[in-house]
C-alpha cells in the first residue's frame, strides 16, 4: 500500500462544436462528455492520491473545467443522490463549465479547428505547477489523456511538436482517445512520449474503452494486456503549406521542411548557392529526404 | 496501513472485514460509502478488476478475466482473485455458455455505481441544514481534534491533567485493546509495553487501532456493528470544513457520535445541535491515506547526549510526559 504513489491526470476534451461527428446525432457530445466524467472519477476512486484535472479545448480558446479557480466557490450545495460529494462536484463544475464555453463561443467560426496544442500545454504548465508544489511531500507521476475528435490539424505542426518534446522531457505520458478520425500526429505524440494511442469507432461504448485502456497508470499498464500499438504515421508537415508530406526538402542548417525547392531558407535566411544546372543532380539528391 | 511495529500488530480494514460473515457484508455494502472504502483498501489490480466488470451485467469467464493480465504477474493476480472472493465482491456464477465465470456482488455493484455517477437515496447525514450561524473554519476543526486526541493520549502516560476528559468508556477501550492494565495498588490504570509502542506510532495509526478496538467491543455496548461501520466510512468522506445533520440519526447512532466526539473524530459544540463537523482524524481515515498535516514533524526537538543525557526542547505537555516515561526528570 505504501509503494503506492498519486497520479495526476489531465484530461483534455475536445468540445469544438464543428467536428464532424457531433454533427451526426444530437446526445454524441453529451454522451462523450457524461463518459469522460465517470472515467475522470473513476480515475480518483483508484486511488486517494490520484489527482485530476479537466480541460475543455474549443474552436476559440482552452479553458479549466476542473478545478476551477478559487473565487467563485461561494455556493453552498448539498448533494441530491447518493453520490460521493468529490465527484458530484466535479461532474456539476464540468457541466457548468462546458455550458458557459458552448454559450460564449461565437457564432461565425464554426469550420475552426480544435485549439489542442494549445489546451495540452495549458495542461503541461499545470502538471509543472503541480509537481513543484507537491515536490516536497511525495512523487507524482504525471500523463494527458486527450480526447478528441477532430483529426489531423496540420497548421498547429510545429506546436504539436514542441508541445510532444516537452512532455518527453518532463516525463509527462501523453495518451490519446481518437473517436472517428485518426490523428497522426497525436500518434506521433503517444509514440514520442511513451502513451498509448487508441481509434474508437464505437462512440457508445467510449466508456468501457477508457475504462480499459486509459484507467491503468503507465506502472499497471504494463501488468495488463493492452490493445497492440498502432502503425505510427510519421509524416511531418511542411512549413510552407502547412500540409503532411512524404518526401519534401530539409534545410540543412536549421532542419524546416518544405514540400517545394526555394533558394533561400524561409525560416534561417540561409541561401543555397547551388551550382549552375548541370550541377544540380547530385546537389539534388542530398537534399532530398525522405521522411 | 497494515503496519507491524514490533509485536503490536495493527489490522489494516482488509483484516478486519475478512473476519466478517458474508451476511454482514452484504449488509455493509449496501451504502455507496462502505463500498468506496472497500474499494481503496483492495490490491490495485483488483480495483482495475472491479472497473471493468463494473457496467458488464453478466457473468464473465473466468478465463477471459485471467487473460486481460501479462503472464509475469502471476502472484499479484491470484492475490488479486483472492481478495475478491474474500470480501464476496465477485462470485462464482456459470455464464451462458456453462462456463465458471465471474459475477459482482449485486449490492456492491449497484452502491458503488451510485457512488461513482450518481442517482439512489441522498446519505443521511447531507439533509439539507440552514446555514449554521457559527461556522467552524478548517484551523479550529484541527486544533480541537488534536486536543481531543492528546487527552487520550495524556491518559495513557499518566501526567497531571488527564483525569478529567477522558470517559469510562474510552478506559474500557484502551484496557481492552491491552493498551493498559489494571494493577491493584493504582487507582488509575497503568500503560503496558504495547501501550508504548502504541504512543510511538503516527496520529493516524493511533486513530485507526483505537477505532478497531472500539469496533470490536461495538456489539457488548448494545450498538449495531454494520451501523456503525457505515457511519465512520460515511465520516472518511464527508469534506473537512463542512457541517452535517444529524437528523436521521438513530438512537444508537447518536450515541455512537458522542464517543466519537470524545476522542475528536467529530465536532460538536453542543450535543443536541442537530449538526456537527467531521474533523481530519475523521476524514480519509478509512482509505489508507496517511495525511502528515496533521503530524507536525518538529526537527531536533530532543538530544541525546553519550553519557545518556537526554534534552528536549518543548512546550507540549504530552511530550513531555512521554519522556517522562522513558527517562528521569532532572530539571525542567
Amino acid at each position: 500500500m505504501s509503494a503506492e504513489e498519486g497520479n495526476l491526470l489531465v484530461v483534455i476534451v475536445d468540445t469544438n462544436p464543428s467536428v464532424k461527428l457531433m454533427m451526426k446525432g444530437k446526445n454524441v457530445l453529451t454522451h462523450c462528455l457524461d463518459s469522460v466524467m465517470v472515467f475522470s472519477n473513476s480515475h480518483l476512486m483508484i486511488s486517494p492520491l490520484n489527482k485530476l484535472a479537466v480541460i475543455a479545448c474549443h474552436s476559440h480558446k482552452s479553458s479549466f473545467l476542473f478545478p476551477k479557480p478559487q473565487n467563485d466557490d461561494s455556493e453552498d450545495d448539498r448533494p441530491t443522490d447518493g453520490q460521493y460529494e468529490l465527484f458530484a462536484q466535479i461532474d456539476r463544475c464540468v457541466k457548468d463549465g462546458v455550458k458557459q464555453l458552448v454559450l460564449e463561443s461565437p457564432q461565425e467560426t464554426l469550420h475552426m479547428e480544435s485549439v489542442l496544442a494549445g489546451a495540452m500545454s495549458m495542461a503541461l504548465c499545470y502538471i509543472h505547477r503541480i509537481e513543484r508544489e507537491e515536490k516536497s511531500r511525495q512523487k507524482l507521476s504525471a500523463r494527458i489523456l486527450v480526447v478528441t475528435a477532430s483529426g489531423d490539424s496540420a497548421a498547429q505542426y510545429m506546436n504539436f511538436m514542441n508541445v510532444f518534446f516537452t512532455a518527453q522531457k518532463q516525463n509527462v505520458i501523453i495518451d490519446a482517445c481518437v473517436l472517428d478520425k485518426d490523428s497522426g500526429l497525436l500518434q506521433q505524440g503517444c509514440d514520442i512520449t511513451g502513451g498509448c494511442y487508441l481509434k474508437v469507432t464505437n462512440v457508445s461504448a467510449l466508456l468501457q474503452y477508457l475504462l480499459w485502456v486509459f484507467l491503468p497508470d503507465a506502472k499497471t499498464r504494463k501488468q495488463l494486456v493492452q490493445p497492440p500499438p498502432v502503425h505510427v504515421d510519421y509524416r511531418a508537415a511542411c512549413f510552407c503549406h502547412r500540409e503532411l508530406i512524404d518526401t519534401g526538402y530539409v534545410c540543412s542548417v536549421c532542419l524546416s521542411i518544405f514540400c517545394a525547392f526555394s533558394p533561400i531558407c524561409s525560416t534561417c535566411q540561409t541561401a543555397f548557392k547551388l551550382a549552375p544546372i548541370p550541377a544540380l543532380k547530385p546537389r539534388k539528391k542530398k537534399t532530398k529526404t525522405g521522411l | 496501513m497494515a503496519t507491524t511495529t514490533g509485536n503490536l500488530k495493527c489490522k489494516n480494514l482488509h483484516g478486519f472485514l475478512k473476519s466478517l460473515l458474508p451476511a454482514t457484508l452484504t449488509k455493509l455494502y449496501s451504502h455507496p460509502a462502505t463500498c468506496l472504502a472497500v474499494f481503496r483498501e483492495l490490491p490495485l489490480l483488483s480495483r482495475h478488476y472491479i472497473m471493468r466488470l463494473l457496467f458488464v451485467e453478466q457473468p464473465i469467464p473466468q478465463a477471459v478475466i485471467s487473460s486481460w493480465v501479462s503472464q509475469n504477474v502471476i502472484k499479484q493476480k491470484f492475490e488479486a482473485v483472492e481478495s475478491l472472493c474474500e470480501l464476496h465482491i465477485w462470485n462464482e456464477a456459470p455464464t451462458p455458455g456453462g462456463l465458471p465465470g465471474w459475477l459482482l456482488n449485486p449490492t456492491f455493484r449497484k452502491n458503488i455505481k451510485i457512488a461513482l455517477v450518481g442517482g439512489g437515496q441522498t446519505w443521511e447525514v447531507c439533509a439539507p441544514l440552514d446555514k449554521d450561524k457559527k461556522t467552524r473554519d478548517i484551523q479550529f476543526l484541527d486544533s480541537y481534534a488534536m486536543d481531543r486526541w492528546e487527552c487520550v493520549l495524556h491518559f495513557m502516560v499518566g501526567s497531571q491533567q488527564s483525569h478529567e476528559g477522558i470517559s469510562a468508556d474510552a478506559v474500557r477501550i484502551l484496557l481492552q485493546a491491552g493498551l493498559m492494565r489494571n494493577e491493584e495498588t493504582e487507582t488509575n490504570p497503568l500503560i503496558t509495553t504495547d501501550g508504548f509502542q502504541f504512543l510511538l506510532m503516527d496520529t493516524s495509526t493511533q486513530v485507526w487501532y483505537f477505532m478497531l478496538h472500539y469496533l470490536e467491543t461495538v456489539e457488548s455496548r448494545g450498538l449495531h456493528l454494520v451501523e456503525c461501520l457505515t457511519f465512520l466510512f460515511q465520516l472518511s468522506f464527508l469534506t473537512l470544513g463542512k457541517d452535517y445533520s444529524t437528523e436521521g440519526m438513530t438512537e444508537s447512532l447518536l450515541i455512537f457520535l458522542q464517543h466519537l466526539r470524545e476522542v475528536g473524530l467529530v465536532y460538536q459544540r453542543k450535543r443536541r445541535s442537530g449538526r456537527f463537523y467531521p474533523t481530519r482524524l475523521a476524514i480519509n481515515l478509512a482509505s489508507g491515506l496517511k495525511d502528515n498535516s496533521l503530524d507536525v514533524h518538529r526537527p531536533g526537538y530532543i538530544l541525546v547526549e553519550t553519557n545518556y543525557r537526554v534534552y528536549a526542547y518543548t512546550d507540549s505537555q504530552l511530550q513531555v510526559a512521554l519522556l517522562g516515561l522513558f527517562c528521569e526528570l532532572i530539571y525542567r
